[in-house]
């Protein structure tokens, strides 16, 4: 049986990767192995922030699903990946830097290695554990699995993509040389322009956008030393590697900047990449598919039973995924601050429509993302699909009450 | 307090529904052979032991947070174990932890789960259910019931589990807990039906003693035959206890001719849902290398309280008090094993979920006297247990006569864990620190959540 790897990368852009079609070189490596991949181009995180993003790739379920709680703890109902796969006897390692994914949360249960990087500082220029610190860790721990006989699951998430964006300056050369800001000036944008989610110099914006590319730059560099120590456990050759998000990153699209609880393409389209050491040739598969599935497709890879309480469905075999439209949900929070009385907004996504309804005010809006990529043009009054598509989201608004 | 030889590990049998009184290292006349084999080889037991709750739910993290109900945050079955469990301490110095559950309501959905390694219950929604009707019964009580919920794996203990855990941590260092429900009423029906309890045979009250019996057998037998088989058994320290006792009946108390009435028999209230001495006092025995010789076999007749235990098992393998991060409400009872008394201090027990039973109700107990309050219902008992031990002559009406003040300062107390009631779950010490932390690390991300 073969192991399986799950790299997470936190706040990474679906358009920020070649492979999906960014013309600046920022993801060399990750462009490489597309010949040994299979690469869905309209995949979909269940929501656009950490907290409502996450429930979809480890969980296959919802942020809403198990009741809206203030303190944000893993609801006890939830089924985690780790537990089916540890239950059938496979070795399960998670390492990661992001404090909504640590143990105070709940997100340690049945794990057999568990590394949420809570007992080590952090600055406030890198407030997280650098991705190669996160490779070093699971390289010690790939080796302590050298000679076992049990599959493995490793779960790798960086956290390096995200703000405040101060790259190293070999990479803010690598996306554009012409910026010559120091650390301290880009800190100063991080608190003075993104906290404040401003906008008004579009100037500043692109550079926050050039400084978040750099940053991609350098996970891509990350991901190519992880695959180097795959290889190195001697291990490469029998392990599928899923490379995901599970959210994007706002650059003033929709008068924002990092991640809100909005559910445009700039936050809700996340690349996901199955790498598979035995394909040759590059697979594209265009079907719109959500982060839910992962955790299925997980349990298939590894043979097992499907897990009834996920609501994801195995992309594998790719002819058997039937298109329902996906879903995503989160709590509309605007800002940095979190003001507490925010109501949920949920999309829902099939072919190129994708409906939006926020419960604050009780609105809609409906995109055509053939006609409209950028979601600028509501057609929900004019649309006839609007009626039919309002009746896939209604049964889930309001339910977090439940 | 700092003992010449360490404990290599730690194995604790927690039984369900199990009085006391119906082990015969208490003195009761069935045997349990492999109990009385502990002591008979230095463990020590004690007599008076108090529960925290009647309740298996909100009793359990008493038992293995060392906190009295308010500040275990577990009062019902909807809330989850605030403070640090003693083998999230235990994984502190780097130890294997297992546990094994047979009863969701104290499964992970309280969290009793954190801090073990490999955790098993009855999640299954395949395994047998002992209520038979246990879904309606759980229904009744308001309970949305799921699968999680109810199950309860009669008949399949995890037996194996334990054997493989023990032998795979050979060279000691681990933490191994049992929660065992097939002692409970309602597993009698399965465990006849299945051969495993000879029909007729210690068939009385449910088949209470046999069920028993079969615990000492088939779980805490193959323990002790797994830790001598890997060298261990000496090296161990062993505890044997229970959440709650039971209330048996007429016929059904085995030290003297007792009638049992519980204040108003309801349909519901007919085992364990009082604040009787039936309900409250559980067995504890004992054994751990460099126990006090003075203790070794002895049944040590003082009061003690389930909130002590974390604290005397941290105390016994030397655990380093700066990485305390609670202040139990408990002591160790290792100055008890030194000097054969209990520690005299007051015992706090409450059931307070009111679907359960006869509504909130909270209880005092030292060793001569019991103070129960029913809050749903105005009412309130006092019992000389010395003169009176089958709590059947309420005195409350004199102590107001004539101790006013001491009930009053009784009721301030009750009143105290009450109100933690009605302002919602007291946070401790710990998950704030962890808390802020988190929040810290959120604040440098961008996410100011204060």
């Amino acid at each position: 049986m073969r192991n399986v790897v799950l790299l997470t990368v936190d706040t990474l852009r679906k358009d920020a990767l070649g492979c999906y079609g960014n013309e600046k070189p920022c993801s060399p490596f990750i462009d490489s192995i597309q010949n040994h991949s299979v690469r869905f181009s309209s995949a979909l995180s269940a929501g656009p922030y950490t907290q409502a993003g996450f429930p979809g790739i480890l969980t296959s379920s919802y942020y809403l699903d198990y009741g809206y709680s203030k303190d944000k703890k893993f609801n006890p109902n939830r089924v985690l990946i780790s537990e089916p796969l540890h239950d059938r006897g496979i070795m399960t390692a998670g390492f990661h830097s992001n404090a909504y994914l640590c143990a105070y949360f709940g997100w340690n249960r049945s794990w057999d290695t568990f590394y949420d990087s809570m007992d080590t500082d952090v600055t406030d220029k890198v407030p997280y554990v650098e991705a190669s610190v996160m490779n070093r860790k699971a390289a010690t721990w790939l080796s302590a699995q050298k000679g076992r006989s049990k599959p493995f699951f490793l779960w790798v998430h960086y956290m390096d993509v995200h703000e405040p964006y101060i790259p190293e300056r070999r990479y803010v050369d690598m996306i554009d040389a012409s910026i010559g800001l120091g650390e301290d000036e880009m800190f100063g944008l991080f608190k003075n322009v993104l906290l404040k989610r401003d906008t008004t110099h579009k100037d500043t914006v692109e550079l926050l956008r050039k400084l978040y590319l750099a940053k991609v730059r350098k996970i891509d560099d990350s991901i190519r030393e992880f695959f180097g120590i795959l290889q190195e456990a001697g291990v490469l050759d029998e392990t599928i590697v899923i490379i995901t998000s599970d959210h994007g990153d706002e650059f003033g699209e929709h008068g924002g900047l990092s991640h809100d609880g909005k559910m445009y393409s700039e936050l809700v389209n996340v690349p996901l990449i199955l790498f598979d050491p035995t394909l040759s040739g590059e697979r594209v598969c265009e079907k719109v598919v959500s982060t839910v599935d992962v955790p299925p497709t997980i349990v298939r890879l590894f043979g097992l039973d499907p897990v009834s309480r996920f609501q994801g469905r195995s992309l594998f075999p790719i002819e058997n995924y039937s298109v329902t439209g996906v879903y995503g949900e989160s709590i509309e929070k605007r800002g940095e601050r979190e003001r507490g009385d925010e109501k949920p907004i949920y999309f829902y996504r099939r072919g190129d429509l994708k409906i939006i309804h926020h419960e604050e005010n009780d609105s809609w809006e409906l995109y055509d993302l053939r006609t409209d990529p950028r979601e600028l043009n509501n057609i929900i009054n004019s649309s006839p699909a609007a009626e039919e598509l309002k009746k896939n989201l209604i049964p889930r608004v309001g339910r977090w009450r439940r | 307090m700092a003992q010449a030889k360490k404990p290599k590990c730690v194995y604790i049998f927690q039984f369900d529904e199990v009085r006391y009184d119906h082990l015969s290292v208490y003195g009761y006349h069935r045997n349990q052979p492999n109990i009385d084999k502990l002591v008979k080889d230095g463990a020590a037991a004690f007599k008076q032991t108090i529960a925290g709750s009647s309740y298996t739910g909100a009793a359990t993290p008493v038992l293995w947070t060392g906190m009295i109900g308010p500040h275990t945050g577990v009062r019902d079955p909807f809330h989850m174990i605030q403070p640090t469990l003693v083998q999230e301490y235990i994984k502190m110095l780097g130890w294997a932890t297992q546990g094994c559950m047979s009863q969701s309501v104290a499964g992970s959905g309280i969290g009793m789960n954190f801090g073990f390694d490999n955790f098993v219950e009855p999640t299954d929604p395949k395994a047998p259910d002992t209520w038979g009707d246990g879904v309606e019964h759980w229904r009744h009580l308001g309970v949305q019931v799921d699968d999680r919920f109810h199950a309860k794996p009669v008949g399949k203990y995890y037996v194996k589990e334990n054997i493989d855990f023990i032998k795979a941590n050979k060279k000691g260092n681990f933490y191994l807990y049992n929660q065992y429900y097939e002692t409970h009423t309602g597993s009698e029906e399965y465990l006849v039906r299945s051969g495993r309890l000879k029909k007729g045979v210690m068939a009385e009250n449910s088949y209470y003693d046999a069920k028993i019996a079969l615990a000492d057998s088939e779980v805490i037998g193959s323990v002790i035959e797994t830790l001598k088989e890997v060298g261990l058994y000496e090296d161990a320290l062993i505890l044997i206890t229970g959440d709650h006792g039971t209330n048996l009946r007429r016929d059904c108390w085995p030290m003297g001719d007792y009638i049992y009435e519980p204040l108003d028999v309801g349909e519901l209230d007919n085992t364990h849902s009082s604040l009787y001495d039936v309900d409250l006092r559980i067995p504890l025995i004992i054994k751990y290398p460099g126990m006090p010789d003075q203790a070794k076999g002895k049944v040590i007749d003082g009061q003690v309280r389930s909130i002590d235990f974390v604290p005397t098992i941290l105390d016994i393998l030397d655990f380093p008090k700066d990485k305390i991060k609670d202040p139990f409400d408990g002591v160790s009872l290792v100055p008890s094993l030194e000097n054969l008394r209990g520690h005299g201090k007051r015992a706090y027990a409450e059931t307070v979920w009111a679907a359960y039973g006869m509504g909130a109700r909270q209880a005092l107990r030292e060793e001569n006297w019991k103070y129960i309050r029913y809050a749903s219902r105005m009412y309130e008992e006092f019992f000389d247990l010395k003169k009176d031990p089958l709590e059947q002559n309420n005195l409350i009406d004199r102590l107001k006569m004539h101790a006013p003040r001491w009930l009053q300062e009784m009721r301030e107390q009750v009143n105290d864990a009450y109100r933690e009631l009605d302002y919602g779950v007291k946070r401790r010490e710990m998950p704030e620190a962890e808390k802020k932390a988190v929040a810290e690390r959120l604040r440098r991300l961008g996410y100011t959540t204060e």
